[in-house]
């Protein structure tokens, strides 16, 4: 592919999916200065594999490569921390301040459920109930069978809900 | 526990909430074009760092762990303590709730499979959206058995409506294990929810594989039937009651309905006659015909204009007539299931031949 109409692709795709990509990091981490590296690092990947994009999904294989990413991020950051992944990787300590405060309070209280999930839960939730991708679609991003989402899915809802239980009882005796 | 199907709009609109500030964005896209214009960077190297710190990692969790899995009985007794109260909380809540509201739908659900299930969760959709996700379990945690039924209970609040649904069960087939328990799918169905109050399923699978599948008892419906007919209206017909002769060449059930015109070829389209008494305001009145084949089991519209046709005036001895087209999809042995105004009045057993 000329070099020049690369270029332009990325341009485009990236007018077209930088929020979606970086919001997505962003859920998985909590961190705005990595999210914005892991997205400036998405575009240059996929700019240097532009060959073998068989033009099928962008957003798809933009989140998968952000998805990898993300992933190597976590792993060098906190090692132990990707071992025992039953253990958030978010500390609320980690929240920029100002992206917080514009949430609303139920807002906050889901975002907050959400970063206390492990990684798998919290992953496909915000690739389907956030980001909308398909089943199919969420397991090509994240390398599973459909069943796996599936089950995850369902398994990762019924946790968001007791964490959000737990929330409003705690709420609730203060 | 109702409240927590809104999760998704919620989920949704996180999604407008972290916005990349137009500054740090451009600044990345000119970043993304400087490296562009590069040569091409090696691969990065070897995170030989990584490894060791995974390895000692892993150590320690070796170290940690062991007395750990020493005291796992204590553990696992509390977990269950918490389930158990989870549900228990789950069941008085709904008896709270019959008390002050009436249910309005009632899915029924046997398990049918050759070996026992722990739970079952019932996800119910409709356009798209979830609106219920009850789950079923004994308080106990007791297994459920082949043969054992579940009602599922949806309130006036729940927000079911009249109409297409879609039905999802999810059920776990080992004892509850912190989240981890095996789970098997019956993958999602689609029925009509009408005024009908009580709606039968069957959970089937077989022994040698993890597919299961939920299927809808009774009658199935077409899509496009008026709402006031029903499941049981079905359960009712008396196939001994066959149409007579009556006068004028009517063929039905005295002083009730009859019907001229059924005797000659249907299976084209034809035209018939049809003859009510005993109806009060007959121009104020619409018919519904529903016919029910016999043999196949099946539901499908009579008259070629639709389910339901307005009725004329008195004729041939009869308080109300109308004349209509109608078009016959098989030949055998039909049930006329014949509604005015919403109501079943009554209903016409017919052999119907070439």
């Amino acid at each position: 592919m000329d070099l020049q109409i690369r270029k332009g692709q990325i341009n485009d795709w990236y007018r077209e999916y930088s929020n979606d990509v970086y919001n997505y990091v962003y859920f998985l981490i909590s961190d705005h200065e990595h999210a914005k590296d892991i997205l400036q690092e998405t575009f240059l990947r996929a700019y240097s594999s532009i060959d073998s994009f068989r033009g099928e999904n962008v957003r798809g294989w933009l989140f998968r490569i952000a998805r990898n990413l993300t992933i190597d991020d976590i792993r060098k950051k906190k090692p132990i921390a990707y071992f025992l992944d039953s253990i958030p990787v978010i500390k609320a300590a980690d929240y920029t301040p100002e992206q917080f405060a514009i949430l609303n309070e139920s807002e906050q209280e889901l975002y907050l459920a959400l970063s206390k999930l492990k990684l798998a839960y919290r992953d496909v939730i915000v690739l389907r109930k956030i980001k909308e991708f398909s089943i199919h679609e969420t397991a090509a991003i994240l390398g599973w069978t459909e069943n796996k989402v599936k089950v995850n899915l369902f398994r990762g809802m019924k946790a968001l809900r007791k964490e959000l239980e737990k929330e409003n009882f705690s709420h609730e005796t203060i | 526990m109702r409240q927590y199907d809104d999760l998704n709009p919620g989920l949704k609109s996180l999604n407008q909430r972290f916005v990349l500030p137009e500054q740090e964005q451009s600044k990345i896209l000119s970043e993304i074009n400087l490296n562009m214009n590069k040569p091409q960077k090696k691969r990065t190297p070897f995170q030989w760092k990584y490894y060791v710190a995974s390895a000692m990692a892993v150590l320690l969790l070796v170290i940690i762990a062991l007395p750990l899995l020493n005291g796992n009985l204590d553990l696992t007794s509390d977990n269950r303590t918490e389930i158990t109260q989870g549900i228990s909380e789950e069941n008085s809540i709904s008896t709270v709730a019959e008390d002050s509201e009436e249910v309005r739908y009632t899915f029924n659900v046997k398990n049918n499979l050759p070996y026992d299930i722990y739970s079952m969760t019932l996800e119910v959709y409709q356009n798209g959206k979830l609106i219920a996700s009850p789950t079923s379990l004994y308080a106990d945690g007791s297994p459920i058995k082949k043969g054992d039924v579940f009602d599922f209970q949806f309130l006036e609040h729940d927000g079911l409506e009249t109409g297409q649904a879609e039905l999802e069960l999810f059920v776990a087939v080992e004892p509850p294990n912190n989240g981890a328990e095996e789970i098997y799918i019956a993958p999602k169905i689609s029925i009509q929810v009408t005024n009908q109050k009580e709606y039968e399923f069957e959970l089937n699978g077989n022994s040698l594989s993890k597919y299961i599948n939920i299927k809808k008892m009774g009658t199935s419906l077409p899509s496009d039937i008026p709402n006031f007919v029903l499941d049981s209206d079905f359960m009712g017909i008396d196939w001994n009651h066959k149409a007579e002769r009556l006068n004028h060449n009517i063929i039905g059930n005295q002083n009730k309905s009859g019907i001229i015109g059924a005797e000659m070829p249907s299976l084209d389209g034809q035209k018939w006659m049809w003859y009510l008494w005993g109806v009060n305001n007959p121009t104020n009145t619409k018919l519904t015909v529903v016919g029910y084949h016999k043999d196949t089991e099946t539901v499908h519209q009579i008259l070629t204009t639709g389910w339901t046709i307005e009725l004329g005036g008195e004729n041939n001895g009869a308080d109300a007539h109308i004349p209509s087209s109608v078009k016959v999809p098989e030949q055998g042995e039909w049930a006329f299931l014949l509604y005015t105004n919403e109501e079943l009045f009554d209903i016409i057993i017919l052999e119907i031949n070439e």
